[in-house]
């Protein structure tokens, strides 16, 4: 390495004293090739920290070039959805009384399809499952699916079944258990033990989703107490180093700081990306750009405490929009609901030009999209959701923009700072038509502070703060945008953002984030 | 779209951040406080973009910009009673940034392209210290490693990444 580049690194680790400064200036004067190398190679750090943070934050939020297994939970089979726990019981017990009596030597268990096992179906083997249909057919009748790239350890075998479940998804169909012997799904966040019931365990990066369709299970979550978790009931555990993770302390009651809300966003521009979700159950549609489901999107919401904000495509007919509604008051998330409807054409991923058209057309602040959402929140009203329309109001966006959606009486919620530029000066907040204000992407803790003051100078409770690093290397991108955007995410926003979030909490703002950056 | 300020400006800081970061990093030691002033002159920049003369190289004013941002923020350190590198190496510096903006890009790319070839325990290392932040005692401890053990590791798979851009900088397009 050159001078220049060793000084440099001595001088970024602040081991250079006064007078060491004051000869590494002189020279980067005298000597233009000292200089040089001084900034490449500061530079080089830089730049290799940049494309690290970058490369990680896109494998952890899915971006196709490193990609991580996508984890989904199929739909259960016809079979497992029509056989009567008691058929399931009656031949658990008959299978145990079997392998008792007859058969001592019978396994206890064996795998079913592609499921993978290292070494011999033995504690301490790896289960891997390489396509569809791979399960793990226990003894008593209990049948365990993986989705496809599943992974799990076993740890015990005898008096049940103990599964460690390293990534992807377990649904379980588990006959009711003799007693002393249990079946057991562990997760890095939780343990779940099944009695005799139908359950779900998802985990993915921000950590843990159990859904129970039938009986009961139980919840053991680090550092909090036994949850018994009954039919319909669902529960995330996030996992260690989740942006939410300090914030859901109390697994069995409201949180002491709840988020008040919770987004699931998108901005998908497409067509394609709008259409109607075919999916049968709308618990399982996944909004353009967002990577998980309404339903475990909905379960975060009902852990958190938070609201829950829905951006639907202006694309989707009332019908779709109605049969969300359906399912939303059959699994009520337990706070608000704010609806968004149509896209948001001020965002990069628009393609030029079509950001009038799109306000013309009805995007979000147009009079259609205004129109259809009035008519749509008696029929959700109707349903007993505690529901409200919301227009999102960036500052940069002109009132006019607005205006429909402001005299249609909307909740407006500004962003007090736009991606991926700087924070924009907060005067330019459209005040007559806030209610309420999240503070997106802050440039620095100053910032923070600066928009919580203003936010309580307008009489606003601060609504929270939006976090979604990941969200403009989204499919709604042009490859042009996206080169943009990611060599923006390379820059300084990722580092900043955990020290703006903390002052903002300390400050006493809430926190919000989209569905897609769940994870930091 | 393209007459939107917000867009605009999009565009522009997109192509000169890289080298206002790199000008930071290399005037200011603390890695936290050359981020934030990253921040700053990118809101000035915004604020003052209808200052900005289309006729010239928007990389030119942004580094002139930053340079402004770091005199600020020595004088603050001064007053505080640390010591900073001096007005001339502010200079030099920036002239130099602004003389290989091309070259340093070229660098970063190629860059870019080596990382691609790390994986396994280099990538895991590179990602502690890089993504988590987690310095080397910490990587150490976490990996049951001496920690001049885990500095060596960095400083090779640092060395092996400049020699791979050196190689792709000198080989034929």
């Amino acid at each position: 390495m050159s001078d220049g580049a060793v000084d440099w690194e001595r001088f970024s680790t602040g081991a250079m004293a006064a007078d060491e400064l004051a000869a590494a200036s002189r020279r980067l004067v005298a000597d233009p090739a000292y200089a040089a190398a001084w900034l490449r190679a500061a530079r080089f750090e830089g730049d290799l920290a940049a494309l690290v943070r970058s490369r990680a934050q896109r494998a952890e939020h899915g971006h196709p070039s490193v990609r991580r297994p996508v984890l989904r939970r199929r739909a259960p089979s016809a079979r497992r959805r029509w056989l009567p726990a008691a058929v399931l019981a009656a031949v658990a017990v008959l299978a145990l009384a079997i392998g008792l009596l007859a058969w001592p030597e019978a396994p206890a268990a064996r795998v079913h399809g592609p499921l993978v096992v290292s070494g011999g179906l033995a504690p301490g083997a790896r289960l891997h499952a390489e396509g569809a249909s791979a399960a793990l057919l226990l003894a008593d009748g209990s049948r365990l699916d993986f989705t496809s790239g599943a992974t799990a350890e076993v740890a015990a075998l005898d008096a049940g079944c103990d599964l460690v479940l390293g990534a992807g998804t377990i649904d379980a169909v588990i006959a009711a258990q003799a007693p002393g012997h249990r079946v057991r799904i562990r997760t890095h966040e939780a343990a779940v033990t099944v009695v005799g019931t139908r359950f779900t365990v998802q985990r993915g990066a921000e950590g843990t989703v159990v859904r129970v369709v039938e009986g009961v299970v139980e919840v053991a979550a680090a550092g909090r107490p036994t949850r018994r978790l009954a039919a319909g009931g669902q529960v995330a555990i996030p996992a260690a180093g989740a942006w939410f993770g300090a914030d859901l302390e109390h697994l069995d009651g409201p949180p002491d700081r709840p988020w008040p809300l919770l987004r699931w966003a998108h901005r998908a521009w497409q067509e394609e990306q709008c259409a109607a979700p075919t999916a049968t159950d709308p618990g399982r549609w996944v909004l353009p750009n967002s990577r998980h489901d309404l339903a475990t999107v909905a379960a975060w919401a009902q852990v958190a405490g938070s609201d829950l904000w829905l951006v639907l495509p202006l694309a989707w007919d009332d019908a779709v929009i109605d049969r969300m509604a359906d399912w939303l008051a059959a699994h009520p998330p337990g706070g608000r609901i704010l609806v968004q409807l149509g896209h948001e054409p001020w965002n990069p991923g628009v393609p030029d030009g079509r950001v009038a058209q799109a306000a013309a057309d009805g995007a979000l602040g147009g009079r259609v999209a205004v129109t259809r959402l009035q008519a749509a929140l008696p029929r959700w009203r109707a349903r007993g959701l505690q529901v409200e329309g919301v227009a999102s109001l960036p500052p940069e966006t002109t009132a006019v923009l607005f205006a429909p959606a402001i005299a249609g009486g909307l909740t407006g919620i500004a962003h007090l700072a736009v991606r991926p530029g700087p924070v924009l000066n907060l005067l330019e907040v459209p005040a007559d038509g806030v209610d309420d204000v999240i503070l997106r992407r802050a440039a620095a803790a100053d910032e923070v502070g600066s928009t919580l003051a203003w936010a309580r100078a307008q009489g606003l409770d601060p609504l929270g703060f939006d976090v979604e690093p990941a969200v403009w290397t989204g499919a709604q991108a042009s490859p042009r945008d996206r080169e943009r955007v990611e060599a923006f995410l390379r820059g300084p926003w990722s580092g900043l953002q955990r020290q703006a979030l903390q002052v903002w909490r300390s400050a006493g703002g809430g926190a919000v984030t989209g569905s897609s950056a769940v994870a930091p | 779209m393209a007459t939107d300020p917000h867009w605009r400006f999009h565009q522009l800081w997109a192509e000169a951040q890289p080298a206002v970061t790199g000008l930071m990093r290399s005037l200011v030691a603390d890695r936290v406080a050359a981020d934030d002033l990253v921040q700053e002159t990118a809101l000035a920049l915004f604020t003052h973009l209808d200052r900005y003369d289309p006729e010239r190289p928007f990389v030119a004013w942004a580094l002139a910009v930053a340079r402004n941002k770091v005199r600020d923020a020595w004088r603050a350190a001064r007053r505080r009673g640390e010591a900073t590198l001096d007005e001339g190496a502010l200079a030099a510096l920036a002239a130099v940034g602004e003389e290989t903006v091309e070259d340093l890009d070229r660098e970063r790319r190629a860059l870019e392209e080596c990382l691609r070839g790390v994986e396994g325990r280099n990538r895991d290392l590179l990602e502690r210290h890089y993504h988590q932040g987690e310095d080397p005692a910490i990587i150490a401890a976490a990996l049951a490693l001496k920690v001049e053990h885990v500095r060596v590791l960095l400083s090779r798979i640092r060395q092996g990444l400049r020699a791979c851009i050196k190689r792709r900088l000198e080989s034929p397009a």
